[in-house]
């Protein structure tokens, strides 16, 4: 699904050059759920933009899918992190004026489906998530975990073969980031592909594999649990 | 994404801060009414002055005897001279003699001191003067010296209180003592230099009969399109000169022409039109950076919306285009809320005018209503462009983290 070889990523030039990546070789299965842990600064995040098509590394080869996307055009790689990936965020990045069901219709309207098919999709993922009865609200009317489910829908509405979820947990209290690791673990199971960034090895422990980053290296892979599923955290 | 996704999308923007994008537009909206309200002031002059004054009334010249000599030397004008000046002229196409005085006209009691002119049968082509009712004065009349009047309704309106115009075809009034009958009623017809409608005219003979020791003949001298108005002067005085002789260096007689006053208002015009359109110019610009500002600091609010967009499957086209719109639908409003309050403004002017000038016809043109719609939408897109492209180039990973 995802391999990337010798992947450097430096920002910045000559002597204040910052070296984020270096010569990762890293690959995630199709249907794998990977959890990627390490210190601030370690490259993590960097890793994640560049697998989601936000960046582009100064150096390596990036192979999604079986396409090479390094030398894809803007147009091509806003396609792909429209059609291919889904994003959850730490901070959510809800649409503050639109509600539930707008923000989740958003990826719909650059993929060009019509209002009332984007509607029924954005209804169908809302009460999957368990927010049938919040569908009108605004953000700043939703908890933490309720916003967090309202991003998880729309990441899902164009059907993404993989998740890019950076820190999904780090703003949530311990309820809701049980609920919203539970939701991911269920898509894991019908056949998503997930990556997650996170701090908490607790969260990590819901991953199949988890990858330690360390100054732009990967210094540890670990396979926690091969089958998949969730594990009690109590 | 088709279109009408991308112009909701960007409705949203500019909705989302009703008063701030007002505000904004003020420039905008100031410029596009004075532009409407100039070219609405402009129309209503032009029309008149540059149309019926010019085509009609304004290839003409006055001839009458010099005031600005002693009595005794001033020229007296003969019906000879008519003839004289018609054929001498090179480019005159109607010599018409005429009096003008002034006197008490008396109808059913009421009195009024007013204009009285004994004309030729052909002065309403001459004047642009208009017969409403009734018939015009004839060559019969001329003949055999009738005492008919064709009256103006400006006179009549200050001699009675009816309306009913048609009703004094027949009736008789008096002027200065003389009964004379009415035969027509002049229609209120754009202003004419050397008669105007507030006048009674009557067969020539009839004046000459009657008030004969009161003032000398006047020409009225009309020329056609090839001449200037300066030429038929120079002509006049030269001719004149030549028959007459001159006294203490100066012409016997005093040619008139109103060039000079449509000169006035063309200048009056012009001034009008200059300030008014440094105004909207000015606004324009003024609006078009207010336009440009507001987009930066939309882009600027709305990094994490640029980022998480970007995110969720946008190009750097949409994005663009989106703010693009955004900008072209905030000028072009400005540009619809312009359009209204200016061709409101200017229908108000054009009522208050006509209220004092009856010959004012101020009108809105559609062509100034697109023009300034597309000027405005035009605003949009020529300041949107640089908050636009600025948006589209944001790195997606920094706008995300931008709090």
């Amino acid at each position: 699904m995802i391999q990337v070889e010798n992947l450097t990523k430096i920002y910045g030039k000559g002597e204040i050059a910052v070296t984020a990546l270096n010569q990762v070789s890293f690959s995630v299965r199709e249907g794998e759920f990977v959890a990627v842990m390490g210190p601030s600064g370690s490259g993590k995040t960097t890793l994640m933009n560049i697998l989601g098509c936000l960046d582009s590394p100064t150096s390596g080869t990036y192979i999604l899918s079986g396409t090479d996307v390094i030398n894809m055009t803007d147009k091509e790689l806003a396609r792909i992190r429209n059609r291919k990936i889904g994003f959850i965020f730490q901070t959510f990045n809800l649409l503050p004026r639109l509600t539930a069901l707008k923000n989740v219709e958003q990826p719909m309207i650059y993929r060009g489906i019509r209002r009332k098919k984007r509607e029924e999709t954005a209804r169908k993922y809302l009460t999957e998530v368990g927010l049938e009865d919040r569908m009108h609200h605004l953000p700043n009317e939703l908890s933490g975990g309720q916003k967090q489910r309202v991003a998880i829908a729309r990441a899902l509405v164009n059907n993404p073969d993989i998740i890019l979820a950076d820190e999904p947990t780090g703003n949530l209290d311990s309820r809701s980031e049980k609920d919203i690791l539970n939701i991911l673990t269920d898509l894991n199971k019908k056949g998503i592909t997930i990556i997650m960034v996170t701090h908490n090895e607790k969260v990590a422990r819901y991953a199949h594999r988890i990858v330690y980053f360390h100054d732009g290296e990967i210094v540890k892979e670990e396979i926690v649990n091969a089958g998949g599923g969730s594990i009690e955290t109590g | 994404m088709n279109f009408i996704e991308k112009i909701k999308l960007s409705m949203t923007g500019v909705w989302s801060n009703k008063f701030r994008s007002f505000l904004t537009l003020l420039g905008v909206i100031i410029g596009v009414s004075s532009v409407i309200t100039m070219v609405s002031l402009g129309s209503g002059t032009r029309l008149v002055v540059g149309g019926q004054l010019e085509e009609l009334m304004g290839r003409q010249v006055a001839l009458f005897p010099n005031w600005n000599l002693p009595y005794t030397q001033q020229g007296v004008l003969s019906l000879e001279d008519v003839d004289y000046l018609k054929e001498s002229i090179i480019g005159a196409e109607e010599v018409a003699p005429f009096y003008r005085g002034w006197f008490r006209i008396n109808y059913e009691g009421r009195e009024y001191t007013g204009s009285v002119a004994g004309v030729v049968e052909n002065a309403l082509e001459l004047t642009n003067l208009k017969l409403e009712y009734g018939r015009m004065i004839t060559e019969s009349d001329l003949a055999n010296h009738e005492h008919v009047a064709v009256i103006g309704q400006r006179t009549l309106e200050q001699l009675t209180d009816n309306t009913d115009f048609a009703s004094f075809i027949g009736k008789e009034i008096e002027i200065d003592g003389n009964r004379l009958l009415i035969v027509g009623v002049l229609g209120i017809a754009n202003a004419s230099v050397v008669l105007s409608n507030d006048v009674v005219l009557v067969p020539l003979t009839t004046f000459r009969d009657l008030w004969r020791w009161y003032d000398p003949y006047n020409f009225l001298i009309t020329y056609d399109s090839k001449s200037t108005e300066e030429d038929i002067i120079n002509q006049i005085e030269y001719l004149m000169n030549d028959k007459y002789g001159t006294s203490r260096g100066q012409c016997k007689f005093m040619p008139a022409g109103i060039q000079k006053e449509i000169n006035i208002y063309n200048n009056i015009l012009k001034i009008l039109i200059l300030v008014l359109g440094s105004i909207a110019g000015i606004s324009l610009l003024v609006g078009g950076i207010g336009v440009m500002n507001i987009m930066l600091v939309n882009v600027k609010e709305r990094t994490k919306e640029i980022g998480l967009r970007k995110a969720i499957g946008a190009s750097s086209r949409d994005i663009q285009s989106q703010f693009l719109i955004e900008s072209i639908l905030l000028a072009g409003g400005g540009g619809i809320i312009g359009i209204i309050i200016g061709a409101g403004f200017s229908s108000l002017l054009n009522f208050i005018i006509a209220h004092f000038f009856e010959w004012w016809q101020g009108y809105i043109p559609a062509w100034v209503i697109l023009l300034s719609f597309g000027v405005t939408t035009f605003i949009g897109i020529v300041f949107g462009s640089y908050p636009a492209y600025k948006a589209s180039k944001l790195d997606p990973i920094e706008a995300l983290r931008y709090e």
